[in-house]
């Protein structure tokens, strides 16, 4: 069993995240916060069992995906947590910013169901050494 | 300038004090003189009167002596005695008088001598007349010696009297010279308070000029001073305002690229959910969901350029010599599949090495090779890239440096092209020159411009309707 963390503010993204999950991965928990606030709240609950990824959206309220990233990847706890930005931002400093500051890939939201479906899947199958922070060109995930 | 001002005043000052001490001294001794004159003009008339005095005085003797002998009163002796004291007293006189005159002194000794002579002989005279008559030689000696002082007298009257018209003229001559040289010393202390008071004015005048011409300086320097604070402030308000515009426009850029994608891609992706799962749509309903699908795409490009146009504006990329023939091949490699498509050609010709901001002038190469292939109607597309080196006078724009060295890239293909009338619309944001057929958001060749500027450079398009489009850019080698 997989333990994923969906971090997102926003409620239809949540639910397509969840259901294009389900659909294509059937060994997966996910705990879904709907901000950075409830992510920590989340991560001090899980503990010991610590999630296996952590899907991370950037412009939430109260806390937003940067300090979530940047808390994280500063806590000797959670710091090897692979991080997976998942935002509507396709803007290259937000890109570079993330890269910097240790997310391990970075996924646009994609306009297709579909796609969706295959980019899950793509980070689901990806193992551990896989998951750590490519080179910068392939830091995008791009399934299209 | 004041501290030159004094030291010429002072100069003037000296010079007019020397004058008029020296004319002052030349005047007091011209004075001198014509009272020296003067007192030697009386001497010599005292002279002569003592003279005429001592002979009237041995004359008076004469007298005496004479009257004594011929009535023997005692009254005449006394008398003639009193007079041989006179006349000692009055030779003492004459000898004091003259003794400036050599001559005359001689003459005195002279006369001294035939006085004492004659006295002696009326004293001789009036002894033997008390014993004996007088001789007629003894009148006679009498009368010779007598005859001899006149004579001598005379002498000496007449060199006084030369003496005396020499000092009358030099007398005259130091009366006439006098008021002269006095007036010439009140004419030239005038002149010289004239002259004084003429440069002093003068001084005063070019002083306050210049005093005058310094405050205006100061004045206008001040104004100026104020012109440039008060510029300044407007430049810190512009900037501040130019800073604030450039704020909104960087959140502008954030809201186009977070917030207005954000809905549109839920659209998007519910639609195709719609699209994938509902299996019982009809027909229209599944047309008029994919034409929904693509009217969000379209907006999620539009979204897209408008985002890129705008960032071109605000960032500052460095400038990098690179190669024109790779940087083709990358685009060529990402536009892989319009150009399996559609059959394109594309060949690079001439030179290689281009100066350039790499990302954006890799945008660029995309944005005119995707329009080009996009714009194509033949059956194989032909797409020449063509870069050579010029210089700036052989460009037709005017706003270019004649001497500097540009990279001249000729894009030209064989696509549908356009009415050469719009050649200058064809860069503005949102001009679309041809219908639907052709998918685009019309800003591409825009952005295109934007980058040929930001290289400082130039672009122009030309084209003929059916036969193709040429696009020519200068950039600086």
């Amino acid at each position: 069993m997989k333990n994923i963390f969906l971090t997102d503010d926003d409620i239809d993204d949540c639910s397509m995240f969840s259901d294009a999950l389900n659909e294509v991965y059937t060994g997966a928990k996910l705990t879904i916060a709907n901000n950075g606030l409830k992510l920590m709240e989340a991560l001090e609950q899980a503990v010991p069992s610590s999630p296996e990824l952590i899907f991370l959206d950037l412009n939430m309220p109260l806390k937003n995906g940067f300090e979530c990233l940047e808390e994280i990847r500063k806590s000797p706890r959670y710091q090897d947590i692979p991080i997976i930005i998942f935002s509507t931002s396709s803007n290259n400093d937000i890109v570079e910013k993330t890269y910097l500051h240790g997310a391990n890939y970075y996924i646009c939201k994609p306009a297709s169901y579909s796609i969706l479906k295959k980019t899950i899947l793509y980070v689901l199958t990806l193992d551990v050494k896989q998951l750590q922070q490519p080179v910068r060109e392939n830091f995008v995930i791009n399934v299209a | 300038m004041g501290k030159l001002i004094r030291y010429r005043i002072q100069i003037i000052f000296t010079i007019a004090i020397i004058v008029l001490l020296s004319l002052s001294v030349f005047s007091f001794l011209r004075i001198n003189n014509l009272v020296k004159a003067s007192a030697l003009v009386n001497h010599t008339t005292n002279v002569k009167l003592e003279l005429e005095n001592i002979f009237s005085t041995v004359a008076d003797m004469e007298s005496g002596h004479r009257g004594y002998i011929l009535a023997k009163d005692i009254g005449f002796l006394t008398h003639f005695n009193s007079l041989i004291y006179n006349t000692q007293l009055k030779l003492s006189e004459i000898k004091v008088l003259i003794i400036d005159n050599k001559e005359q002194q001689d003459n005195f000794t002279k006369l001294k001598m035939l006085v004492n002579k004659r006295i002696d002989q009326m004293k001789e005279a009036v002894l033997q007349s008390r014993s004996a008559e007088l001789t007629p030689e003894a009148w006679a000696k009498g009368k010779a010696t007598m005859d001899d002082l006149r004579n001598h007298i005379d002498k000496m009257m007449a060199q006084e009297k030369i003496l005396l018209k020499e000092r009358t003229d030099s007398l005259s001559y130091e009366t006439v010279l006098t008021p002269v040289f006095t007036i010439v010393l009140i004419f030239c202390s005038l002149g010289v308070l004239f002259l004084s008071y003429f440069v002093i004015t003068r001084e005063l005048k070019i002083s306050n000029l210049l005093k005058s011409d310094l405050e205006l300086r100061k004045k206008e320097l001040l104004n100026v001073n104020n012109s440039l604070l008060q510029s300044n402030v407007s430049l810190k308000d512009s900037n501040a305002s130019l800073a604030k515009m450039n704020k909104e426009l960087e959140s502008f850029t954030y809201i186009s690229s977070h917030d207005l994608q954000e809905p549109l891609r839920k659209i998007q992706t519910f639609i195709s959910r719609i699209i994938d799962m509902e299996e019982h749509l009809s027909e229209n309903g599944k047309n008029y969901l994919n034409r929904t699908q693509e009217s969000a795409f379209r907006m999620q490009n539009l979204i897209r350029d408008l985002l890129a146009y705008s960032r071109l504006k605000t960032e500052v990329f460095p400038i990098e010599a690179w190669d024109l023939r790779s940087l083709v091949e990358e685009v060529k490699n990402d536009l892989d599949e319009e150009i399996n498509a559609k059959n394109v050609i594309i060949e690079v010709l001439g030179e290689s090495e281009i100066k350039i901001i790499v990302s954006q002038f890799r945008q660029l190469l995309t944005n005119l090779i995707s329009n080009s292939i996009k714009f194509s109607d033949k059956e194989t597309s032909h797409i020449r890239i063509e870069n050579k080196t010029v210089k700036g006078s052989e460009i037709p724009e005017e706003e270019i440096s004649r001497d500097s060295l540009y990279s001249k890239i000729i894009l030209s293909d064989n696509g549908v092209g356009f009415d050469p009338q719009f050649r200058d619309r064809i860069f503005e944001v949102f001009q679309r020159l041809h219908d639907k057929k052709f998918e685009g958001t019309g800003i591409g060749l825009a952005i295109v411009k934007k980058i040929v500027e930001n290289h400082n450079g130039f672009i122009s398009a030309d084209g003929k309707v059916s036969e193709g489009a040429v696009f020519t850019i200068y950039i600086p080698r």
